[in-house]
């Protein structure tokens, strides 16, 4: 077992349409021993209005999260949503300088006492440390096998990309949920559109735009072979969901899951307990996909 | 359309008072704009948004649809050669642009304000309450199948919005009556 | 006791023509190179721009020469790892066939090379990964087979790793932009039919001829130049599909090629650093050799007492560049010996 105390920073969305990426998320940790503190009362990360229309506010915002865990138990917090994973990084980035600092102490009325020392952390991160992926190996029950998927990162999960970070992942070829995956048995494709931008953030205010970039990321996604496309943020998950529904009546169908979901389903859990059923695309044959290990 | 220039920038100089970006390290590849996500609905690519910052193109820049077909996913970032925080780069004028009395709003403007509004009156973001919010607005409900499929397989909210403690309630006081001011880069 | 012997490290072409120019006053010379061969990355190469000389030929050349002045001593599959100052002398250690050996030299000249950028430091070309993406290296290496094998469309990315502060090198790697437009020629010539487009930030042709050159391939091959730096390789279509901005129009543009290549910087190579700390020498922030303030040395390959640097290790430069400066660190040496006796006497 890990046995690791952890600040969890869930996200508004995985309150909501991710739902699923939560619930995996826990079982997947909890199997391995990982123990998720989620801070009490933290706020939303701003997504992309805050730091577009509102500086100071988004400031306010990070700062008052990132403070939520220097306080707590532990000095690092992931994040299963890129876009809140990439903003409190942002964010811990912005409070480095001491004169931003200054700043946002006073307006979240607190002397952020380590907040420059929070380190922010992807679950995909987390969960690709060596003991904790072998942690993750040492549990599965099943094995994948005949299962054609791409992982799809999505463009902030890797971004912003820092000289410094050597151990993160190459922002143009990240391969930590291949081989998350790859260790479950499925065969992992490599592929053109890992980390390239779905829209996400125009989904609700400007379709249009959204709509290119998700059309170009399922094309290349089944030209390149998969029966499923993984995923590891909520914006991602809905926005290539949304579109596959929409064009239902024309294009192949196939699953969008979240990462977490299949080595929920390796580890034993049932497609009901990760969340599999709640998927738009729903009617999948896992179990056809899995032998014992 | 002639471009009058009348000595340096004073747009260049405003920009790079409010984010840490250095407008003249940038070299011109055009890299940002070669991979840019929101470049087919963009009438200036990154790589011009930056040459007419040196023009000083104040008002053609905020009043540009450009600014918001940006979606914020860092790649013309990453790939620029000269590192020049683009992404900054777009929030700073975004930001000028909303504060500008003459910017006509869009979808864009309209969404961010509700978003805007709904974090600070919850803490936290609450899909269904913000689609229900974007409707009244105006923008289309989402498909009807779409809502019954997701209804179906419980993936809607329908808990009651987040109520955050005293402590962010003061924050958010503080950044309003603080708000706009400048912080340094 | 004044041992005369020279120490030339590192056999491409600076190092042999050194070797050559030393040896050519009848001073004895050992010539060290670490790879199997004598030549260096040239040997490797095509035909060299802008007069179409095959590298291999001039390095056989050279080869010749070397091998029959009895003068020069010639260690290959050697690597030298101690280079010290000891009594206004230079004392070497190196592995020679599993073999240490130790020797005295009254003077070495430097010219370990550079190293070619790893192209898979750009994940969005997908040099590794997509089939059809190669580096003007590779296109080197490979070039019989790529001018045979049939292409519609070729794409040619300047600027891989060089004049990029965040994934590279900060500096222009000054060959470039030649190697890439005598490329550019071989396959029009090789394949009239081709399309071929090479994207530029700038046209770098500061060589005898260089200028000329690049226009003839413009305008009698029609090799077409886009301004702009290509932003992401897509494999579509069994093809492969080039995103850009055409920087001139600045509009975004698209175009699909069958194969892709990838101009990468000349780098730093790993053995310059050592020798070069070891006898009190400096490197600069690129990792290439810091010479002696222009006003402050004798010579101009002078590095430190009766040690001097030739070609690419002290910044990237073409062959022709690289045999000057073989020969006028040959110069140094020659004269610092020849007033290191006076002073003996």
């Amino acid at each position: 077992m890990v046995s690791k105390p952890i600040a969890y920073f869930p996200g508004c969305s995985l309150h909501g349409l991710a739902k699923p990426f939560d619930t995996s998320t826990r079982l997947v940790c909890n199997k391995i021993g990982i123990a998720l503190q989620e801070p009490d009362d933290w706020n939303c990360c701003g997504a992309t209005s805050a730091h577009s229309i509102d500086h100071t506010l988004n400031l306010a915002l990070g700062a008052r999260n990132l403070n939520l865990v220097a306080k707590s138990m532990s000095n690092t917090v992931t994040a299963p949503c890129a876009a809140c994973y990439s903003n409190l990084k942002r964010s811990s980035l912005e409070l480095q300088n001491p004169q931003k600092r200054k700043f946002a102490s006073e307006l979240v009325d607190d002397d952020l006492e380590n907040v420059e020392n929070v380190n922010v952390i992807h679950l995909l991160e987390l969960l690709s440390e060596t003991s904790i992926s072998n942690e993750i190996k040492a549990s599965l029950k099943y094995r994948f096998s005949d299962l054609n998927v791409v992982c799809y990162y999505g463009c902030l999960t890797v971004r912003p990309n820092l000289e410094s970070d050597l151990e993160s992942d190459s922002s143009e070829n990240p391969q930590s949920m291949d081989r998350l995956l790859g260790a479950l048995g499925a065969d992992v494709r490599d592929w053109s559109h890992k980390s390239e931008c779905c829209g996400g953030s125009h989904s609700l205010c400007g379709p249009e735009l959204a709509n290119i970039r998700t059309d170009e990321v399922l094309r290349q996604a089944i030209a390149s072979g998969a029966d499923v496309i993984a995923v590891a943020c909520p914006l991602c998950h809905s926005n290539l969901e949304f579109r596959l529904h929409a064009l239902q009546a024309r294009g192949k169908q196939i699953p969008v899951v979240f990462f977490t979901q299949l080595i929920g389903l390796a580890m034993g859990f049932a497609t009901k307990e990760v969340g599999l059923n709640k998927l738009l695309v729903n009617s999948f044959p896992w179990r056809e996909k899995l032998t014992l290990a | 359309m002639t471009m009058v220039i009348t000595g340096n920038s004073t747009l260049q100089a405003e920009v790079e008072g409010i984010c840490d970006v250095n407008i003249d390290a940038c070299i011109q590849c055009g890299t940002c704009t070669g991979g840019c996500s929101g470049i087919e609905l963009m009438e200036y690519g990154p790589r011009q948004i930056i040459q007419l910052i040196k023009l000083n193109q104040r008002q053609l820049l905020l009043d540009s649809k450009a600014i918001w077909m940006c979606v914020s996913c860092h790649i013309c970032e990453d790939r620029c050669p000269s590192k020049i925080k683009i992404t900054s780069l777009m929030d700073t004028l975004r930001e000028m642009a909303c504060k500008e009395p003459t910017t006509k709003t869009n979808e864009q403007i309209k969404f961010h304000k509700l978003y805007v509004k709904q974090v600070k009156a919850f803490g936290r973001s609450h899909e269904s309450i913000l689609t229900m919010a974007l409707t009244f607005k105006g923008t289309p409900l989402p498909p009807l199948k779409l809502m019954k499929d997701l209804i179906t397989r419980m993936r809607v909210d329908m808990t009651p919005p987040h109520r955050p403690n005293k402590s962010y309630r003061l924050s958010i006081r503080r950044v309003e009556e603080k708000g706009g001011k400048r912080h340094g880069k | 006791m004044l041992n005369e012997g020279v120490l030339v490290v590192g056999g491409g072409v600076a190092g042999m023509q050194a070797a050559i120019d030393i040896a050519a006053s009848g001073k004895e010379v050992v010539l060290i190179d670490k790879d199997k061969n004598l030549g260096g990355h040239v040997k490797e190469y095509g035909a060299l721009f802008p007069d179409l000389t095959e590298g291999a030929s001039l390095v056989e050349q050279k080869v010749r020469i070397i091998k029959n002045n009895p003068k020069i001593k010639v260690l290959v599959g050697t690597e030298v790892n101690k280079l010290q100052q000891v009594e206004g002398a230079l004392k070497a250690s190196f592995i020679n066939t599993g073999n240490p050996q130790e020797q005295i030299f009254s003077a070495a000249v430097i010219s370990t090379g550079f190293d070619n950028f790893d192209g898979k430091k750009y994940g969005e070309y997908g040099y590794g990964r997509f089939p059809g993406v190669i580096t003007g290296i590779d296109f080197e290496h490979q070039e019989e087979a790529i001018l045979k094998r049939p292409v519609k469309t070729a794409v040619f990315i300047k600027c891989v790793g060089s004049r990029d502060r965040s994934k590279g090198m900060p500096y222009c790697s000054k060959i470039c932009c030649m190697y890439t437009a005598k490329q550019a020629l071989e396959l029009k010539k090789a394949q009239p039919n081709a399309q071929v487009y090479v994207f530029y930030m700038d046209i770098r042709s500061n060589f005898k001829n260089g200028e000329e050159f690049v226009r003839g391939v413009m305008e009698n091959q029609h090799v077409k130049y886009i301004r702009g730096r290509v932003g992401k390789v897509i494999p579509t279509n069994g093809r492969l599909l080039i995103r850009a901005e055409d920087t001139l129009m600045g509009v975004p543009i698209e175009l699909e090629a069958d194969l892709v290549v990838l101009a990468t910087a000349m780098v730093p190579s790993q053995a310059t650093q050592s020798l070069v700390t070891q006898v009190g020498g400096k490197l600069d922030n690129n990792g290439f050799i810091l010479p002696i303030p222009m006003a402050e040395s004798e010579n101009p390959m002078s590095l430190t007492k009766g040690v001097f640097y030739a070609g690419a290790c002290g910044f990237p430069c073409d062959v022709k560049d690289a045999m000057n400066q073989g020969s006028a660190a040959a110069a140094g040496v020659l004269s610092y010996l020849q007033s290191n006796r006076g002073a003996a006497k």
